[in-house]
């Protein structure tokens, strides 16, 4: 019997605590049975947590605090999660949304005049100390966030979504509540607008 | 079993790879997790003081104007009424003084903006004006 593998189901098989599927964690934690079975659920996707909490906030000391509150949201909300969409795409619904809460905090904070630049040009010391991280040059990677925050939303996270985090159309058109149609042709023009970034300098590389 | 890997989808996957390593850069975890645990049992608690310290007023007007309209009423219809008409027009009462307090409170909170989403304030709301009846 032969079975296709899609390239996100080979990816998921190869990350840690790849043993017990979302779905059971996430009955273990509403009846008790097991204590650490939100530590674990939240332990497997942080990283793509982060990721996208950076689409919002940038690089800044505000990520900590805006995970920390993303996380309150779902551990308190985590019993009523009824699994009508996938896990991902509800914790990343329940950050965008504290992020953006986060973001309003911060705009009467001060008084709503500035734009908020996510990326700036300057590299982030921390990188300079992990060569595990440099698949792409520091340069590049500020490029790529450069273009990024050009996008704009919901573009920057549809586009994220998609291709970083292979979640399906049909729950990204769920979750932002727009057309599979409008979808596609997002995704689409913002591919547009991040392919020369990147041809320019994978080109220079070769 | 064979399995043969291949990509089903119409994602790029040269842009995914490119995002998840750029975003990587400035998202550096921190170590250890967050105490989410400890700061939701804070955040439940502040929101239970505020929600108290808000609604406790317009609670209180609530039920004294709803108290003098159904003494009014009450009392336009005592000499009407039996001793057990009486006693259904309080249990009248207190029915429309819970709704009323529950719409100010909700009015209340959400004007202070407490809540995060509709179902968690229907959700509060309705332990809170349960608790009260039960005091």
């Amino acid at each position: 019997m032969r079975r296709i593998r899609s390239r996100r189901e080979r990816l998921k098989s190869l990350t840690p605590f790849n043993e017990v599927p979302d779905g059971e964690l996430i009955e273990a934690f509403k009846t008790g049975a097991d204590k650490e079975a939100f530590e674990t659920l939240i332990l497997r996707h942080r990283p793509s947590l982060r990721r996208f909490l950076v689409l919002h906030l940038g690089g800044s000391e505000d990520l900590d605090e805006v995970e920390q509150e993303t996380l309150v949201r779902v551990f308190g909300s985590l019993g009523g999660f009824a699994g009508r969409s996938s896990f991902t795409t509800w914790l990343f619904t329940v950050s965008r949304r504290a992020a953006a809460d986060h973001a309003r905090r911060r705009k009467r904070d001060r008084n709503g005049t500035a734009r908020l630049v996510l990326f700036r040009p300057d590299s982030d010391p921390r990188e300079r100390d992990e060569p595990h991280r440099q698949f792409l040059d520091a340069e590049m990677k500020s490029e790529i966030l450069a273009a990024l925050d050009l996008l704009g939303e919901p573009d920057r996270s549809l586009l994220y979504l998609r291709d970083a985090e292979g979640e399906p159309l049909e729950a990204l058109a769920k979750a932002f509540g727009l057309p599979e149609g409008t979808v596609k042709s997002r995704l689409s023009r913002a591919r547009q607008k991040m392919r020369p970034v990147l041809r320019a300098r994978l080109g220079e590389a070769e | 079993m064979e399995i043969v890997y291949a990509i089903a989808d119409d994602r790029d996957a040269e842009i995914g790879d490119a995002l998840r390593s750029a975003l990587d850069s400035r998202a550096t975890p921190v170590p250890g997790m967050p105490d989410f645990r400890g700061a939701y049992e804070e955040a439940g608690r502040r929101r239970r003081s505020r929600i108290l310290r808000v609604s406790v007023p317009a609670f209180a007007v609530a039920v004294a104007a709803t108290a003098t309209a159904a003494s009014l009423a009450v009392a336009a219809l005592l000499p009407l009424r039996s001793a057990t008409d009486a006693a259904s027009a309080g249990s009248d009462y207190s029915v429309a003084v819970s709704e009323l307090s529950a719409a100010s409170v909700q009015n209340a909170a959400w004007q202070d903006g407490l809540f995060f989403d509709e179902e968690e304030t229907g959700s509060a709301l309705g332990e809170f004006v349960s608790d009260l009846w039960n005091l």
